[in-house]
C-alpha cells in the first residue's frame, strides 16, 4: 500500500442543484440543473450513528458486540453559502416551500405537502452535485440524491461582504452519498447581481410602519425534515416528514425616535417590510421576540429580534412574502 | 386576471397542480376556493374559472 497522490482542491470544485422527477433516483445528466453562486458549502461523508448496549456487569470495557451503526437514522448534511440573487432566492423557495416564482409566499397552511415517498414522482426534493469532489479521484464527482431543504436564511449588513446578500441553504438526505463522474448538460447558472443593503430605499424599512435606519438585516425560514424508515440494504428512507415551519430574523437599526416606537411587548401582531425596489420582504404579523442596545461611541443601535406569524382571519394568509422582481 | 379553481382542478394530482407549477401559495389559495390573480399555463386552463368583467 502506498498513499495515494490525488487530493481535492476548493477552487475546482463546481456546485449544482438538480431537479429531482423521482423521490430517490438521482437528477441525471440531461435534467433540470442550476449552477449555485457558492461562496462555501460543507459536506458529509458515509457515516452513521454509533450506539452502544448497555455496560455487562464485571467489565468495565466494551467489547465490539455491544455497538452497532445505526443506518436506520443516517441523515447527511449539506450547506450551501450562496451569493443573494434573484435566482437563487427563487430557487431555495421552490426548495423549502414550494414557490419558485416571485413573490415567493409562505402561507399560515403550508406546506402544499407534508410526506415524500420514495420512488414517487415529485419535483421539490433535489440533487446536489459537487463537480471535482469526489474523495476517490476516478470518480471525480461527489453527489447527494433526495435531498430535502430544511431552512433558508438571508442576509445582509453594512460592513459584512460588501453588504451583498447571501443565502445559506441546508439540505438533508437519507440516500448514500454517491462518488461518480456526472456532468450536467445544460445548468442554467443562478449567477447575477446579489441584492445589497445600500440599495435599501431611504424609508420603508421597519417595523409597524417606523421609518428605521437599517444597518443589518436577515430573515431565517427553518423547518424540520424527518426520514421515516427503510428500504433496502443501503438503508435509504422510506421518505420524509417535513415541517412545522419557524420564521425568526433580525434587524439591526439606529436607535432614534422611531426604533423607540416599535411595539415589542404588546402581543400585537405589526408589519415588517424591508425593500429596495425589487428586492422586497413582507411580513404582515411579526412580534418582537428580544430586543437588545448596541452601546458604541456614537451611533448607539437597537437590534430587534422578530418572529413571523400568520393572520389567523384565514389559514392562506402569508406568513412572509419575498418579492425578487 | 382572477381565476378559481373548478372541481376539476382539486381532483389533479402534485404533479399537475399549481404546485408543480412552482407556485404553492397559488395552490392553496385555489384549493381554499379563494379568488386568486395568476397567470394560469395552458394546462391549466379548463380546471379554472376566469373572473367574469362587469358588463358596462
Amino acid at each position: 500500500m502506498a498513499i495515494a497522490a490525488d487530493f481535492i482542491t476548493k477552487n475546482n470544485v463546481n456546485v449544482y442543484i438538480g431537479t429531482e422527477v423521482t423521490l430517490g433516483i438521482g437528477c441525471l445528466t440531461a435534467g433540470v440543473w442550476h449552477t449555485a453562486p457558492v461562496t462555501d458549502y460543507s459536506i458529509q461523508d458515509i457515516k452513521a450513528p454509533l450506539e452502544l448496549a448497555p455496560q455487562r456487569a464485571n467489565t468495565s470495557t466494551q467489547p465490539e458486540s455491544g455497538a452497532i451503526h445505526n443506518r436506520t437514522q443516517q441523515l447527511w448534511e449539506i450547506s450551501l453559502t450562496m451569493r443573494g440573487t434573484a435566482a437563487v432566492i427563487d430557487r431555495m423557495c421552490l426548495a423549502l416551500f414550494g414557490d419558485g416564482t416571485s413573490p415567493n409566499a409562505l402561507l399560515g397552511n403550508m406546506p402544499a405537502q407534508k410526506t415524500y415517498v420514495n420512488g414517487v414522482t415529485n419535483d421539490i426534493p433535489v440533487t446536489i452535485l459537487f463537480e471535482n469532489a469526489a474523495a476517490t479521484a476516478a470518480s471525480i464527482d461527489q453527489h447527494y440524491i433526495g435531498c430535502m431543504c430544511t431552512g433558508m436564511e438571508l442576509a445582509y449588513a453594512w460592513g459584512t461582504d460588501g453588504g451583498e446578500m447571501s443565502c445559506v441553504a441546508t439540505f438533508v438526505t437519507g440516500y448514500l452519498p454517491v462518488e461518480i463522474a456526472l456532468v450536467p448538460a445544460t445548468p442554467t447558472d443562478m449567477n447575477g447581481t446579489p441584492f445589497n443593503i445600500k440599495n435599501l430605499t431611504a424609508t420603508g424599512q421597519g417595523f409597524g410602519g417606523a421609518d428605521l435606519l437599517v444597518y443589518g438585516y436577515s430573515l431565517s425560514i427553518q423547518r424540520a425534515v424527518q426520514r421515516g424508515g427503510w428500504i433496502d440494504t443501503t438503508y435509504a428512507p422510506s421518505g420524509y416528514s417535513v415541517g412545522p415551519y419557524e420564521v425568526t430574523g433580525n434587524l439591526t437599526c439606529k436607535r432614534d425616535t422611531g426604533s423607540d416606537t416599535v411595539a415589542t411587548n404588546t402581543s400585537t401582531g405589526i408589519a415588517l417590510a424591508i425593500t429596495d425596489g425589487t428586492l422586497v420582504i413582507a411580513a404582515p404579523d411579526v412580534m418582537i421576540e428580544n430586543l437588545t442596545t448596541e452601546i458604541g461611541d456614537v451611533d448607539w443601535k437597537h437590534v430587534f429580534a422578530y418572529r413571523a406569524f400568520f393572520d389567523d382571519a384565514a389559514m392562506t394568509n402569508p406568513i412572509v412574502t419575498i418579492t425578487t422582481a | 386576471m382572477k381565476y378559481k379553481a373548478k372541481e376539476s382542478y382539486k381532483k389533479l394530482p402534485m404533479t399537475e397542480n399549481y404546485c408543480h407549477y412552482k407556485s404553492a401559495s397559488t395552490h392553496l389559495r385555489l384549493m381554499a376556493g379563494l379568488w386568486v390573480e395568476c397567470d394560469p399555463p395552458k394546462e391549466l386552463l379548463e380546471h379554472l374559472e376566469p373572473e367574469k368583467k362587469a358588463s358596462k
